[in-house]
This record gives structure tokens, C-alpha cells and sequence, in this order.
């Protein structure tokens, strides 16, 4: 499937946006995710920023969602700042839009000319909002290279189906990870892809 | 590059049929050398595809195929769905002049200050701004005009209407 838009990049440097789900489900313990899912993945992206900002040139943007959109961090090399806005991480409210986080996340990425990535850790909820396919089509069109992690058993995923017809098509790359040591490897290879 | 953008509403009141004669319409601008763009909108706006940017048929085909599956949640506000439009323009640094937006109206009433807006947020960014009405009720000659939005900018379609042709026009408008 050949892109939309075979614009060229800067192929050193990325800016790379991190979508946490915050949505109610997010505040649940499952496997060693603890004290929940959305605590353990902040933690999670916290080490791989740190990791980020201090052995690349990458810039890095945060975006959180629940039924609702919300832009934290634009993409930034301020370690301190983006360490700031993750501490302030809860669980928000209900629904989850995690289509509509893709739409933001690209929407920010827009006016870059760097390398675009978005990341997403959910637990897989879509109740609301713009149908995960044609997010996903939208940032692939757009030069957004997108990798969701979804954290649950893989038959039980809400949105597992779908995003296991977009991964064939390569559209998205998507990982389930059952536990946080898989979280993490996942995020970092996100990260290195 | 002409890089028209299509705004469409997605949700139940624009049938499957006029969604894909929509999409097909859109896709052949490909064919006349512009570089169209896409929103669709229901009670929220999202853009869908970029303009200006190089695109292929094979993979409007795919986007079809996509979008063929649901509709978005209702009412539709159409405002939000030309705000996305104009931001894209904004953010990709568009000539306006060269983006005209094409609004299309498929809600079984009027439409009222919300298109106007539209029209008047349209026209100061410098963009062209049409409304095609898919299903006007009641009848059309009750509803020449809408607000101040100049007649000449709205464009009914009936049973025998071309809209390939209607948006060809549309886009070859714009400077």
C-alpha cells in the first residue's frame, strides 16, 4: 500500500507523540500492571522519554484521552517538562475516543518537516469518536508512522480485530503486551522502528 | 496545484450510495491534475485525507473501501467540519485562493447560521466556499438564498446531476 504522502523527512531527528489512554478501564489492575494499567504505562513512558531525549535528537509530544482529547506537551526536548505533565496523570473520566487521539496526534505532528511517530498504550476500549480505521488510514496518509500497544489477552481486545486488519496492511503496527516487562520492550521497539 | 477540499457529511442523513458517489466524484479530481483534500464531519469534524499532498487511485480504492463501513455520530455541525478544513490549510501553509472548500449538506432541513458562518469564516481566509445540498427539503425555489451566503454558491443536486463534473467546475474556479 503505497503511502499518500511520500514527502520527505529528516531522517536523523523525530518528533514522536506518546497517546496514554486515561480512560476509566485504564484505572483497573490487570497481570503485574500496578498500581493499574494507566500508572504502570505512565511509568513506562517515563523511562523510555528519559531514554529518548538523552541518546537522540528526537523531540517528544504527550497526549492523553478518555472520551475527550488532551493535548499535554507539544513535541519538546524538555525532559523536565514532559516528566512534569506525566506525573499529573489520572485516570480522567469515561469513554474512550483513542480514534480521535490518533487525529490529535497527527494534527500536531502536521507542521513538522522531522521523521512523525505516534505511540499509543490502551487497553483497547473505542466507544466514542472517529472509527479507529479511518484515523489510523489518516495518519498513514499523512507520513505518521503509528504503533498501538494494547494491554489485555489479545482475543479480548475490543479493538483487536480491526487493528489486525490494519497491521496486515500495513498501516499500523500493533503489539499486545500481557505484562509490564512485554509493555516495555514493546515501547522500546516502537521507539527504535 | 489546485487542492480542493471536500467536506462531507457522514453521518445517516448522507445514504451509502451518495457517501461513495461523493468519494468516487472526489477521487477523480486525482485524474484533472488537483491534489483534493477530505473531511468528513457528523457531530464532530475529522480530517481525512490531506491536500497537497501526491496521492494514487489504488489508494483512494482502499479509503473507499475504509469508509464504506459506518457512519460518524449525528447531529452534524458543519461549522467544525469547515474549521478543519481551514485549520489544514493554516497548518500545511495552502494558498487559500487555490483550496476552495466544497460543503456538502445532506440534513433534511434548512441549513441555517451555522452554514453561514461557515461561508463568512470561509471567505475571510481567502478560500472559495460552495454548499452543495443533497437533499433539499422543502422544495428548492422556497430556499434560494441562505442568510447572506450568495446564491450562486449553492448548488442542488437532483436526479441527474453530475457531481464529478459539479466539484471539476468547482476546483477549476479557484485561482
Amino acid at each position: 500500500m503505497e503511502s499518500l504522502r511520500p514527502g520527505r523527512a529528516d531522517p536523523i531527528a523525530r518528533d514522536v507523540v506518546f497517546i496514554i489512554d486515561a480512560s476509566l478501564s485504564m484505572g483497573k489492575h490487570f497481570s503485574d500492571f500496578a498500581p493499574n494499567k494507566l500508572l504502570a504505562s505512565v511509568n513506562i513512558v517515563n523511562i523510555a522519554v528519559n531514554r529518548i531525549i538523552h541518546s537522540s535528537k528526537d523531540r517528544i509530544g504527550l497526549i492523553i484521552f478518555n472520551a475527550f482529547v488532551i493535548p499535554l506537551v507539544q513535541p519538546t526536548r524538555d525532559y523536565h517538562k514532559i516528566a512534569q505533565a506525566l506525573s499529573l496523570i489520572r485516570k480522567t473520566g469515561e469513554g474512550s475516543a483513542p480514534g480521535d487521539a490518533i487525529v490529535e496526534a497527527v494534527r500536531i505532528l502536521r507542521r513538522t518537516i522531522r521523521r512523525k511517530q505516534a505511540i499509543m498504550i490502551t487497553d483497547g476500549d473505542l466507544n466514542i469518536g472517529v472509527p479507529l480505521e479511518y484515523a489510523i488510514f489518516y495518519a498513514h496518509a499523512s507520513g505518521v508512522e503509528t504503533c498501538i500497544i494494547t494491554i489485555g489477552q489479545k482475543e479480548k481486545i475490543p479493538i483487536g480485530k480491526v487493528l489486525s486488519e490494519l497491521a496486515e496492511w500495513g498501516f499500523v503496527d500493533w503489539r499486545n503486551v500481557e505484562n509490564t516487562r512485554q509493555a516495555q520492550a514493546a515501547v522500546l521497539e516502537c521507539v527504535r522502528s | 496545484m489546485k487542492t480542493p477540499i471536500v467536506v462531507l457529511d457522514y453521518t445517516k442523513n448522507t445514504s451509502l450510495e451518495q457517501r461513495l458517489t461523493v468519494l468516487n466524484a472526489t477521487k477523480r479530481l486525482l485524474l484533472d491534475e488537483a491534489s483534493p483534500g477530505l473531511v468528513l464531519y457528523g457531530v464532530r469534524a475529522y480530517p481525512i485525507v490531506e491536500p497537497g499532498q501526491a496521492s494514487s487511485i489504488a489508494a483512494w480504492d482502499r479509503l473507499e473501501g475504509l469508509l464504506a463501513r459506518r457512519s460518524l455520530d449525528g447531529p452534524p455541525e458543519p461549522y467544525r467540519g469547515v474549521k478543519e478544513a481551514i485549520d489544514m490549510i493554516m497548518d500545511l501553509g495552502l494558498d487559500p485562493a487555490s483550496s476552495p472548500i466544497i460543503l456538502f449538506w445532506s440534513a433534511p432541513r434548512k441549513p441555517r447560521v451555522d452554514v453561514e458562518l461557515a461561508y463568512h469564516y470561509t471567505v475571510m481566509t481567502g478560500s472559495k466556499f460552495s454548499l452543495i445540498i443533497m437533499k433539499p427539503s422543502p422544495p428548492r425555489w422556497l430556499w434560494r438564498s441562505i442568510g447572506s451566503i450568495p446564491e450562486e454558491r449553492i448548488f442542488h443536486v437532483r436526479h441527474n446531476t453530475r457531481i464529478d463534473k459539479l466539484l471539476l467546475r468547482l476546483t477549476n474556479e479557484a485561482t
